[in-house]
């Protein structure tokens, strides 16, 4: 039929802008990150040294392993209110349902800058969150300890990332055939029973996956710790980033970067893995 | 039916729980928007002074109107080829000869799944290798890479519930394959490439994480906002921040009516 | 001889789903692949109609080889068995489209439209769009569209295999009228043989990817050649015989004539009989036997009695027509049957040797 090389003809034809936009550009980090700059000139060379930079320096490992402890959080987080949550929409009826549903993944669409902007006017001193814990006699006076500090990145990251996760839940949750709930009921489970026995076990690995890419969105961030983390709020991202700005020293945020990409790739394919048991 | 007690606690909590997650969620949005009409400082709100003289003076702000005009110029362009692309790519996995698929999907998934810092500096050192100058070309390649796997998903997916026969009853009755693409599969595509092509858009609009590693000089929407966001808090700040947040509202809503949330959701 | 199979044939790697096969479709019959799932039948009208690609074998129209002619040019139209009617286009803009491809004139389309949907019984049905049809109203715009174009050769993919047993019957009955009326040659793929024996001029049936038997519906049904088909279609009883030195048929209730088309080298053969065809009563020029009634079942328009038969080691059923009032024989009476020597139908064993 059609011939071999014209098969080999249309893949290349196919895969050409995959291969030119994301294959060769992440190759080129690959290789970058065996590089050096001396002179504040990037010389190609074939180098481990921004590897064994980072793993001699305890600063970038702390900075990883807290990143990776944050963003554990900010998954963490996500799951112990957005379980619940969709949970709680998923058992009404009716139009309200979806509506609710749609309502809680709007705030995806709305621009990132702008909700950490807002998130800043919230936690600061003069923000809202001070007004409101003053006036409720929760605090005798405006507390700094909500911004420019790590727990900052992580309210931050935890309240604009939660429609993340409750969304892979709630897809999870809506899978489950009605006609299951139904014969546990109709087996004479109330409601907690059928909670714990049919539908968790069933929504567990769906909820690990969604959980787990909300994991990978924290791991990149580096515009949150900038804006609301302060000067000791080093995340891993914020770290690569500053690689490329001010550090400037390519090779070694190149070096970096493999590091996380090889990390994420790691977690992907565990949501993935988690995902697909869920067929 | 009657609920026990400890049911109608359980769902208590739940709502309970749920309103503050929409607490949580909105106030920021609402504040944002109160505060681009009434103007504030140490002293507190002064309720009484609301205009809009801030939307006012934004329009004559020609670097934020400059930043807007790359926005819509990048989205446009990246979105059109973005969709273009997805839809031949989508085709090519759905043709019988097709090779290696699954490969060519990663491809195609990899800049959306990975952290969006790993596309954004990946495709920086590649633009700087090549020696391609930043700027709004290379945003908009950046958004391409990056939109892509949303608009191949939304295609592939209405492709594929496409019956095969329908393609066959084509060719059977006399249609070249041009010809089953027009008027057949464009027709029953359309509606899916439009509502991936809005999608796409409200990403492209407020994205910044690529961005950032791509526009050198250029200035975006988003870049813009976080530029005077590090200067420090201003109502006109706030205003812009709340014809952002409406634009992708408005957006992000005919996306939803699109997809029928109803229908979409539960048949995925 | 509008087309002819020349040893066509196809596999999928090592997996050989059609043996090659020699068919030739006349003009203007109606012919039907009938076989089981896996038989092979759909994959020869797929590779007709230009779907799939033959591993091997030519197929001739009017003796021009279509293996360079794709789909789009070959002058046969399909009845796809889900109907592949196009969502997004009216009822008449479906069966228009074959002639829109040809670039023929608006007025003459909307003639020919008009005129396939009145065939089809339609008439009035162009503006409604394929979601607010029936399955039988879908299955007519199948229909029209595919004879509009006037093709050469109706493919038709189990058509009814989604309707409801009723108006399957209805629409049978409708298929063959109107293959009849316009005259056009229709390959039909069915796996009902129900179906194949109402509609059919000629029947091929088929089996694991070979040919089992052509013919005619009464050829298939009294005379089966194989096993397959003595058992796949309507029910028979079987049993073995010998065809001895001097050609006769020896069966274990004696020896008589031959039937015709058999051959005569000696041989073990099976010998098949329609359990209709079991008399209880004399019948002229037939076999006669006692046998032992097993059971008998009322199913209706007649009963269903089970007999064992002296030197037979499977018990043969006898479909006999009750009449009110009138008493069967109870289980473990004796009792006399006859069976016409034309009733008699010769399978050959060979064939079930076949792998």
């Amino acid at each position: 039929m059609t011939s071999r090389t014209s098969r080999l003809l249309l893949f290349a034809l196919a895969a050409s802008v995959p291969l030119l936009l994301v294959v060769l550009p992440i190759g080129n980090f690959f290789v970058m990150s065996f590089w050096r700059v001396s002179d504040n000139v990037i010389v190609p060379d074939a180098t481990l040294a921004n590897y064994a930079g980072f793993l001699e320096n305890d600063a970038y490992w702390r900075t990883f392993l807290f990143t990776i402890g944050l963003c554990a959080a900010v998954a963490g987080i996500g799951i112990a209110i957005g379980y619940p949550v969709s949970y709680f929409i998923w058992r009404l009826r009716g139009r309200i349902k979806y509506l609710l549903l749609l309502l809680l993944i709007l705030p995806l669409f709305m621009s990132y800058i702008v909700k950490i902007y807002t998130m800043r006017s919230i936690l600061g001193l003069n923000g809202f969150l001070n007004k409101f814990l003053v006036f409720t006699g929760i605090l005798d006076q405006p507390s700094t300890l909500f911004l420019y500090n790590r727990t900052a990145i992580l309210i931050t990251m935890a309240t604009i990332l939660l429609p993340f996760v409750i969304l892979p839940i709630f897809l999870t949750l809506e899978r489950i055939p009605k006609s299951l709930t139904q014969a546990s009921a109709d087996l004479g489970a109330g409601a907690g029973t059928t909670f714990w026995r049919v539908v968790l076990p069933l929504s567990l690995p769906g909820t690990a996956a969604g959980a787990l890419f909300t994991f990978v969105l924290a791991l990149g961030d580096y515009i949150t710790p900038q804006m609301v983390g302060g000067p000791n709020g080093f995340t891993f991202g914020r770290v690569i980033w500053s690689q490329f700005g001010l550090a400037y020293n390519w090779p070694f945020g190149a070096a970096l970067a493999v590091i996380m990409f090889l990390f994420a790739l790691a977690v992907i394919g565990l949501a993935a893995f988690m995902a697909a048991r869920q067929r | 039916m009657r609920k026990s007690l400890a049911e109608r606690s359980v769902d208590w909590v739940l709502g309970g729980l749920t309103v503050i997650t929409f607490l949580v969620l909105y106030t920021p949005v609402l504040i944002s928007a109160i505060f681009s009409i009434v103007p504030t400082d140490r002293n507190g709100v002064h309720w009484n002074e609301a205009s809009l003289q801030w939307y006012g003076q934004l329009l004559g702000n020609t670097s934020v109107l400059n930043a807007v005009e790359t926005t819509l110029i990048v989205g446009l362009i990246s979105v059109a080829i973005a969709t273009a692309l997805a839809i031949a790519i989508a085709l090519y996995v759905e043709w019988e000869g097709a090779m290696m698929r699954r490969l060519l999907e990663l491809f195609v998934y990899l800049p959306f799944l990975m952290p969006p810092i790993i596309t954004g500096l990946s495709l920086l050192i590649y633009f700087n290798g090549l020696g391609i100058p930043r700027g709004t070309a290379t945003i908009a390649i950046g958004h391409v890479a990056l939109v892509l796997a949303i608009l191949y998903r939304l295609v592939l997916t209405r492709l594929q519930s496409i019956p095969r026969s329908m393609i066959e009853a084509s060719a059977d009755l006399g249609a070249t394959r041009w010809q089953t693409f027009a008027r057949v599969i464009w027709p029953q595509l359309r509606s899916a490439a439009v509502t991936g092509a809005v999608l796409a858009l409200t990403i492209s609009f407020d994205e910044t994480f690529v961005t950032f590693f791509l526009a050198g000089d250029t200035t975006t929407l988003p870049l813009r906002l976080w530029g005077m966001m590090r200067v420090g808090f201003s109502p006109e700040i706030n205003a812009l921040v709340t014809i952002v947040l409406g634009v992708s509202i408005t957006l992000a809503a005919i996306v939803a009516l699109r997809l029928n949330p109803r229908g979409t959701l539960e048949e995925e | 001889m509008a087309l002819q199979l020349e040893a066509l044939s196809k596999s999928y790697g090592t997996v050989e789903v059609l043996r090659p096969i020699d068919l030739e479709i006349k003009d203007g019959e109606f012919l039907t692949l009938l076989g089981p799932s896996g038989s092979g039948k759909t994959t020869i009208l797929r590779m007709i109609g230009g779907f799939t690609q033959p591993s091997g074998g030519r197929i001739l129209l009017d003796g021009q080889d279509l293996a360079r002619v794709p789909t789009n040019k070959r002058p046969f139209n399909t009845v796809f068995q889900d109907y592949a009617l196009f969502p997004h286009m009216s009822v008449a803009k479906n069966v228009g489209y074959g002639l829109s491809i040809r670039r023929m004139p608006k007025d003459e389309i909307a003639r020919a439209v008009q005129e396939a949907l009145d065939t089809v019984g339609l008439g009035s049905f162009h503006d409604r769009s394929p979601a607010e049809l029936s399955g039988g109203q879908r299955q007519r715009v199948a229909l029209a569209r595919a004879i509009v174009c006037r093709p050469r050769i109706v493919l038709l993919d189990e058509p009814l295999s989604a309707l409801d047993a009723a108006l399957r019957r209805q629409m049978q009955g409708f298929l063959k009228d109107l293959q009849r009326q316009i005259g056009t040659t229709f390959l039909f793929v069915t796996h009902d043989q129900q179906e194949a024996l109402t509609m059919s001029d000629r029947m091929v049936v088929m089996n694991v990817g070979s040919v089992e038997q052509i013919g005619s519906p009464k050829d298939i049904y009294y005379r089966p050649r194989t096993r397959f088909v003595a058992s796949f279609i309507g029910d028979n009883n079987l049993c073995e015989a010998d065809i001895d030195a001097d050609g006769r048929l020896v069966t274990p209730m004696g020896a008589t004539a031959r039937p015709d088309g058999v051959e005569a080298a000696p041989r073990r053969v099976l010998m098949a009989v329609r359990p209709e065809l079991i008399s209880l009563s004399p019948r002229d020029n037939a076999l006669e036997t006692e046998a032992e009634v097993l059971s008998v079942e009322f199913a209706g328009a007649g009963s269903d009695m089970t007999l064992r038969l002296p030197g037979i080691e499977t018990p043969f059923t006898a479909r006999i027509t009750s009449e009110p009032g009138q008493t069967p024989p109870a289980p473990g009476a004796r009792q006399s049957i006859w069976i016409r020597r034309d009733d008699i139908a010769v399978v050959e064993k060979a064939a079930e040797q076949a792998p």
